[in-house]
């Protein structure tokens, strides 16, 4: 009598095991087709034609846009964009996590895009309150030099360029 | 049994989450909860209803804290908070708004980002000037970099520049406003205010308002009043030498600055936030003893620096 239950016990246990690891299988194969997708952490980001700073940009991508990565070779990564496009861009700027815009509507990725600021709507709400200086801010963020600017500021003073 | 089944799971989970996503893992935490709860050999007949809601209510608070706990403060949150912190320091400064030296600092900046893993953020990097002889400089999770008059012309060379930014850009890099806050706290606020505001009219409750504020302020206190931690100074430093080497400059001028530092700037508001330069000078030796640096010497950099510094 005992034994019975003991082995009805057992088959109980290795029926569990089986179903649940069935289970984990199932995920870990759904899991798997994504596992190479990354989203975009920058409200725009250049795709380079290869792993450097300075090389020709293919497509420009807006925050939360999804990926797939292709390799990953020193602090760069090979993406393949939405569109097809194959590029480089830096590893840092793309996340793991899935990443929507909280204010990145479609007018407002526009005005990514153009270089102007999507997050016009939260701070005119905070200005009406308080003794804010988001339009210093604006003048601080507008400081940005540019990129043959800053070529000509490397080569004179001796400077790395941001190649790997 | 129970013990045992549930070790097998958490042995197989273990092999399989190694790179898993967080939803992946979230679902597998799911199994093994209803594993542990149900896997005893007895069926359910005896469990009333209540208890079985009871079970799945648990279930849920259970996955949806494991979200909460793993959940990260996105680039676009950081930045947002970020713009509110860098308002909060003009408003307690003035900016100093001058184009040739703005412009200085800007190129030094934007070559030791390219240079560095994360040239990007949400929108990049931006250096400004306050206009204060207060020996300072402050940085927002936003990317924005404030180094004051006074703090300028504390300094001899471009690559002690270089240091000053460095330092900054790596605690924007380490993540250390954010850290100061709780991570709770500043999802809060923000999912709060992104919810509430309503784009076309601009409106929003007080108490949201409020919670957005607390944060910004809570990081706003710990850049201007209390500082970081002295072991994130030291690792800001250590970060900023490798930052100043890959990007060409000369990271022993970092000591050469502290050097400078250390006799100038008692009493003020960079020695009220930050370690003692003699402490610093000492644990950025230590790591200076291991970088190799190859650049070219600061001297090739000084004549555009002293004519730069008659604009500061």
């Amino acid at each position: 009598m005992r034994c019975f239950v003991i082995i009805t016990g057992m088959r109980s246990f290795i029926k569990k095991i089986i179903c649940l690891t069935g289970l984990m299988i199932t995920a870990i194969t759904l899991f798997a087709a994504e596992v190479n997708v990354r989203y975009v952490g920058s409200e725009v980001l250049d795709v380079k034609a290869s792993a450097s700073v300075s090389a020709k940009t293919v497509e420009k991508l807006t925050y939360g846009d999804a990926v797939r990565l292709v390799l990953e070779k020193g602090k760069w990564s090979q993406i393949t964009t939405e569109s097809s496009k194959k590029g480089w861009v830096l590893t840092a700027s793309l996340s793991k996590r899935k990443l929507t815009s909280k204010n990145m509507t479609v007018n407002t990725k526009e005005l990514a895009l153009a270089g102007k600021g999507a997050n016009a709507g939260i701070e005119a709400a905070i200005d009406q309150n308080y003794n804010e200086h988001f339009d210093e801010v604006d003048k601080v963020e507008a400081g940005k030099v540019s990129e043959e600017k800053i070529l000509l500021f490397i080569k004179e003073g001796q400077l790395n360029g941001g190649e790997e | 049994m129970k013990k045992l089944s549930v070790a097998i799971l958490c042995s197989l989970s273990l092999i399989f989450t190694s790179c898993a996503t967080l939803d992946a893992f979230v679902a597998v935490a799911k199994t093994m909860e209803s594993v542990s709860k149900g896997g005893d050999g007895t069926s359910a007949p005896d469990q009333n209803k209540n208890a079985k809601q009871s079970d799945e209510e648990r279930q849920d608070a259970i996955a949806a804290s494991v979200m909460t706990a793993l959940e990260e403060i996105t680039p676009e949150d950081q930045y947002v908070i970020g713009r509110a912190v860098a308002s909060s320091v003009i408003g307690k400064y003035s900016l100093y708004e001058n184009k040739a030296a703005t412009e200085y600092l800007n190129k030094i900046l934007a070559v030791i980002v390219r240079n560095s893993e994360n040239p990007y953020l949400y929108k990049g990097y931006f250096v400004a000037i306050l206009d204060t002889d207060e020996v300072n400089a402050i940085s927002s999770p936003g990317g924005h970099i404030f180094i004051t008059r006074g703090l300028i012309n504390q300094a001899k060379s471009e690559d002690e520049l270089a240091a000053v930014i460095s330092h900054e850009v790596a605690h924007i890099q380490l993540g250390h406003a954010i850290q100061s806050i709780r991570a709770t706290r500043i999802l809060d606020a923000t999912s709060k205010i992104w919810a509430e505001i309503d784009y076309n009219k601009g409106t929003y409750s007080k108490e949201e308002l409020e919670d957005f504020n607390k944060t910004r302020e809570g990081i706003f206190s710990t850049l201007v009043e209390s500082g970081f931690s002295k072991a994130q100074e030291f690792n800001a430093d250590e970060n900023a030498l490798v930052l100043m080497k890959d990007a060409g400059y000369d990271p022993k001028c970092m000591i050469d600055l502290l050097n400078t530092l250390k006799s100038n700037t008692s009493g003020s508001g960079w020695s009220k936030t930050h370690p003692k330069p003699s402490n610093r000078i000492e644990k950025s030796q230590k790591k200076l003893n291991k970088i190799n640096f190859n650049g070219s010497s600061k001297e090739v950099r000084q004549k555009r620096f002293d004519a730069a510094k008659t604009s500061f």
